[in-house]
């Protein structure tokens, strides 16, 4: 039933899921034109919406913008890509899983445009990289140039279809891969380089005409087991020779005196503006919305400068005006030449109070503070409130992937956040002493999350609280309802009992007596061998009574030696009911005697007196044999007499059967009678009880389980000694 | 009247609370993954992709993963402190390091160890001892010295100057180089001049101006030893910048791909090439032998090779230069 209903709940939840989230469905389109983004995930990288793009200005080594849903299998994805500077690769994940930070950190395929050797490149990912034979482009890879890409992945078979937007300059592929992955998420992959994308779909139908057009005019199948050696791969690939007739990968010289570069923190002890620009080296940190720059020294803002072909992380050489700011300088008018396309500088770890003191003006930093509040302008930017209990400030993106990705940080959240710490009024608007301008989402850690006693959680936790205090309420007033149930039907038994028994004995006792009181009154001296008869009875009637009350008394009395000990109690009671005669009464059990129910115990016990009344006064047997049964489940209660029997279902008057079988149907027990004239009675009583086998083993499992990991603790706690013991 | 329901809610909450903590003190035993995380100093530098192959090459036939992965720049040492985290939370079967700074990654390789996880730092050493679950597969950088030094003063037959960029980089590995390279060129090569480049050249563009300044300021000079990756990159583009790749012979220490390329063209005369291919299969039998419960407490030296125009193809470089790493499983 459990598993129902947990298989009900799972399949309404993931129904729900994709009622909400249709674009987890095929087929699929970015919404990159919309100026939106919510379904896709950054693993690195600095993403921003622009243009109706998404571009990556990071050249870090395999920046990942993920979408989509692990379960897509057979689909076609077509998108357009730009590679904005020249070096590196660009291209798109297919069937990607298991995505961590890292420039092979997936599980997956890659294709790809290759600058380096002006190539299509197909390979497979697994924290790892294999790729095929690359694909050579005619007219090759250049930047700022849209290429456009069709991958279809079908079965094990990946078919790729690229050419350069508006020519006639194309390429196909065809890998292919024995133990292929058959399934997983797309993605936006750049490496070395920033890029970007545009028109991404997923479609998932008309696959196989899709494979087969490209099947028709790809060259073979390529394989992912190239290269195995550096011999293979360097005699197929080129690189940078930086000679001057090879201009692509030739650092451009800016058209401006080469002057000597200086320490970037040298230009905030300017004095006065400088007659003759300078020049500065560095590693780009932010190119929107700003250019900034550092050094080990310090950074630099960077005004008036081209920086389209730059991306994050770029190693590059700035001449320009210096203009000194009280805690960092700017640089107008700036000329920008590429040293070297690189991967993006770590932050500097500082304190807010750290940063707020100017010292890290335009560098790069990482600091950390609790969410106070978060506003999304109409500009495509979100701002975040932070404090870190010193000091108040903001944390700026300008665009980014997803406005989604900012709804999971909540308030008093502790964030960590990674960006240029700026002093600029522009940013701070004097509210605040300093803003960090983020590179993208991905600059921003949740630490620790929103404390749990916040106000709403307050009244959550009050909420279900209540409901748990209602709970309790409700099963208490129901067990004392059942307890005063069973005390009532428990006094309704004894009212009974005592009608039964004693009322009728009273009510004998007193006929008695009134026959004696009239027999004295007009009967004279010739009643009185009646009333000496009469007086007789009644004190044997009283005796009997007597006797009767007190062994149910001791029966009902914890302390006494009769009390939950049956055998014993009907040994004293055969012998009373025998008043010395001959007949031979035997008591048996048989299993561990227990502790029965009162109830049961009192009933039993009735009946058994019964039983052996019955055997004594009127079936003439010569022998009794009582054998009382504790078995886990049931107790049983066997009386055997061999005396004259009787006819069951004949006449049979004053036995008390009725009342025994009264007395064991009120306490569900199972009654047989057996009896033939002249072959004695054969009377049993099967009770059952609740059973203690669940309890019992749920207790011996406990025990051996312990007894069986105790062990291991011993050893765990040991190796642990161990270890931490010095050598 | 709430007594005997509180007093039964917590037996079972104390119940509950101990069963819970037996079951995780009983999870606590060393992990049985086989799943070992090699971390490499950098995924932008060929160098370690040939531990990669070495790595896969003996887990291959094994039912271990590799899972590779590190920072994309050198000096990214938060991103590997990252990585070994992970490694130690997903209780992996193994952890192969090469370290990007000698003390920052010391906590955690403690604290791996601690967690019985096999663990084999590989290049640069730790300053932690050996220890039953702690092993080293180290680069002989004194002997990478000497191998770049004896190359120099048999090129320049005992007599030349020879400028050294990138020995102020602050890491251990390259000063020892260097202070090696110079111990043995005075004694052995007295005619030989050495060329020291500007101080604090840590980035690309500060040891491309270093290069570039001693090559203006020194015309004569006969040949550049770079003592790491970046010291060679920004040379080699000073070099040609200046149009001296050919009258100036180049000698890098550390591998890449590119370098191997220039290498074959003869811009580069040779590379001390460190033999991260034996480092990352050495390590993997490491692993292999401490999950099962051997102990793998030791210090390997592994020397450098000289690798040159003329035994670039031999088999043994190229084992050396291997780029054969898949899917072990």
């Amino acid at each position: 039933m459990a598993l129902i209903v947990t298989v009900s709940v799972t399949v309404l939840i993931f129904g729900f899921i994709r009622f909400v989230r249709p674009s987890l469905g095929l087929p699929f389109r970015d919404t990159f034109a919309a100026g939106k983004s919510n379904l896709w995930q950054p693993l690195g990288g600095a993403w921003e919406l622009a243009d109706g793009t998404m571009q990556n200005h990071s050249d870090e080594r395999g920046a990942k913008l993920l979408a989509g849903s692990t379960s897509w299998k057979d689909y076609v994805l077509d998108a357009d890509l730009e590679i904005l500077r020249d070096g590196g690769d660009a291209g798109l994940i297919v069937r990607s899983n298991r995505e961590d930070r890292g420039v092979d950190a997936y599980d997956g395929y890659y294709v790809g445009l290759r600058s380096g050797d002006d190539s299509l490149v197909i390979g497979r990912a697994n924290y790892g990289w294999l790729e095929g034979q690359p694909v050579p482009i005619p007219g090759g890879v250049h930047s700022r140039i849209w290429y456009h890409l069709k991958v279809v992945v079908l079965g094990c078979e990946i078919g790729v279809a690229a050419n350069e937007v508006g020519t006639p300059n194309r390429a196909w592929g065809m890998f292919e891969e024995t133990d292929c992955i058959r399934s997983g998420r797309i993605g936006l992959r750049s490496l070395a380089t920033a890029a970007s994308w545009r028109n991404v779909e997923v479609s998932s139908s008309d696959v196989q005409a899709e494979l087969e057009a490209i099947r028709r005019h790809a060259i073979g199948v390529i394989h992912p087991d190239f290269p195995k050696s550096e011999a293979a791969y360097n005699s197929t690939h080129t690189f940078p020779t930086f000679d001057p007739q090879e201009a692509k990968f030739t650092p451009k010289e800016a058209a401006v005196e080469d002057r000597s570069p200086q320490p970037i923190n040298s230009l905030v002890s300017l004095q006065e503006p400088e007659a003759h620009p300078v020049s500065v080296r560095g590693v780009v940190t932010l190119t929107s919305p700003q250019l900034y720059v550092q050094d080990a020294t310090g950074g630099v803002a960077v005004e008036d400068a081209q920086i389209s072909t730059l991306g994050i992380g770029d190693e590059v050489e700035i001449t320009g005006w210096p203009e000194a700011r009280p805690f960092s300088a700017f640089l107008h008018k700036a000329k920008v030449r590429l040293l070297l396309g690189r991967t993006p500088a770590p932050p500097l770890a500082i304190t807010a109070a750290q940063a707020a003191t100017g010292t890290f003006d335009a560098v790069f930093v990482e600091t950390q503070g609790y969410l106070q509040d978060k506003h999304y302008e109409s500009n495509n930017t979100v701002t975040l409130d932070l404090d870190d209990g010193s000091q108040s400030f903001r944390a700026i993106v300008k665009g980014g992937p997803s406005e989604a990705l900012y709804r999971r940080f909540s308030e008093h959240s502790l964030l960590r956040v990674r960006g240029i710490c700026v002093l600029d009024k522009r940013f701070t608007q004097n509210e605040v002493p300093f803003a960090l301008l983020l590179r993208s989402a991905d600059d921003i850690d949740v630490l620790v999350g929103p404390p749990w006693w916040s106000a709403r959680r307050f009244v959550e936790l009050a909420c279900v609280l209540l409901l748990l205090l209602l709970m309790v309420l409700f099963l208490y007033i129901r067990i004392e309802n059942w307890r005063l149930r069973g005390i009532l039907d428990e006094r309704e038994r004894l009212a009974i009992e005592m009608h039964d028994t004693l009322a009728q004995s009273f009510a004998g006792v007193g006929y008695q007596l009134q026959g004696i009181r009239n027999g004295i009154r007009n009967g004279g001296p010739a009643a009185w061998p009646a009333i000496n008869k009469q007086l007789d009875r009644a004190c044997e009637m009283v005796r009997q009574t007597h006797e009767e009350a007190s062994l149910s008394i001791a029966m009902l009395r914890s302390g006494s030696p009769e009390f939950g000990d049956l055998a014993l109690a009907f040994e004293q009671s055969a012998a009373r009911i025998m008043q010395g005669g001959t007949v031979k009464v035997s008591v048996t059990s048989e299993g561990p005697v227990q502790e029965l129910p009162l109830r049961v115990t009192d009933t039993l016990f009735h009946i058994g007196t019964e039983a052996i009344t019955n055997a004594i006064r009127h079936a003439q047997t010569e022998s009794i044999e009582i054998h009382l049964i504790y078995g886990a489940n049931a107790a049983v209660l066997r009386v055997q007499d061999h005396g004259v029997g009787f006819l069951p279902g004949g006449q049979v008057r004053g036995h008390g059967l009725k009342g025994m079988q009264q007395r064991a149907a009120s306490i569900s027990a199972h009654m047989r009678i057996e009896s033939a004239p002249g072959k004695g009675t054969f009377i049993e009583v099967a009770v059952p009880l609740q059973s203690r086998t669940m309890l019992s083993e749920l207790v011996r499992y406990c025990s051996r389980y312990v007894m069986r990991i105790t062990p291991k603790v011993g050893d765990a706690v040991r190796g642990n000694d161990s270890r931490s013991s010095p050598g | 009247m709430f007594f005997p329901v509180v007093q039964f809610g917590m037996r079972c909450a104390m119940c509950g609370l101990g069963a819970a903590a037996l079951l995780l003190t009983a999870g606590c035993s060393r992990s049985h993954s086989r799943t070992v995380a090699v971390i490499p100093e950098t995924t932008a530098q060929e160098l370690w992709e040939a531990e990669h192959a070495g790595v896969v090459s003996a887990a291959m036939g094994t039912r271990w993963e590799v899972l590779w992965n590190g920072p994309s720049r050198k000096d990214d040492v938060a991103r590997q402190i990252e990585l070994v985290e992970n490694a130690i939370e997903n209780r992996d079967g193994g952890v192969i390091l090469a370290p990007d700074h000698a003390l920052a990654l010391n906590t955690l390789v403690r604290r791996a160890v601690a967690r019985g996880i096999p663990t084999v730092v590989v290049g640069s050493p730790l300053s932690i001892p050996p220890n039953p679950k702690l092993a080293y597969i180290l680069n002989d950088d004194e002997a990478g010295g000497i191998l770049a030094a004896d190359r120099a003063g048999e090129t320049l037959h005992g007599r030349g100057s020879v400028g050294l960029i990138g020995s102020d980089q602050g890491t251990a590995g390259t000063a020892l180089r260097a202070a090696a390279l110079e111990h043995r060129l005075s004694v052995r090569y007295p005619g030989v001049q050495v060329i020291h480049d500007l101080p604090d050249s840590r980035t690309y563009g500060q040891s491309l101006q270093s290069a570039q300044q001693m090559l203006e300021r020194h015309p004569g000079l006969d040949l550049i030893i770079a003592v790491d990756i970046e010291a060679t990159r920004s040379t080699f583009a000073a070099l040609k910048g200046q149009h001296s790749s050919r009258r100036v012979k180049l000698i890098a220490c550390d591998q890449d791909l590119d370098f191997l390329y220039y290498l074959r063209r003869g811009e580069i005369d040779s590379i001390v090439a460190e033999n991260t291919f034996e480092m990352g299969y050495r390590a993997m039998n490491l692993v292999k032998a401490g999950q099962s419960g051997e102990s793998i407490s030791g210090k390997v030296m592994l020397s450098p090779v000289l690798v040159t125009r003329e035994n670039v193809d031999h088999p043994e470089v190229q084992r050396m230069l291997s780029m054969d790493w898949r899917p072990t499983r």
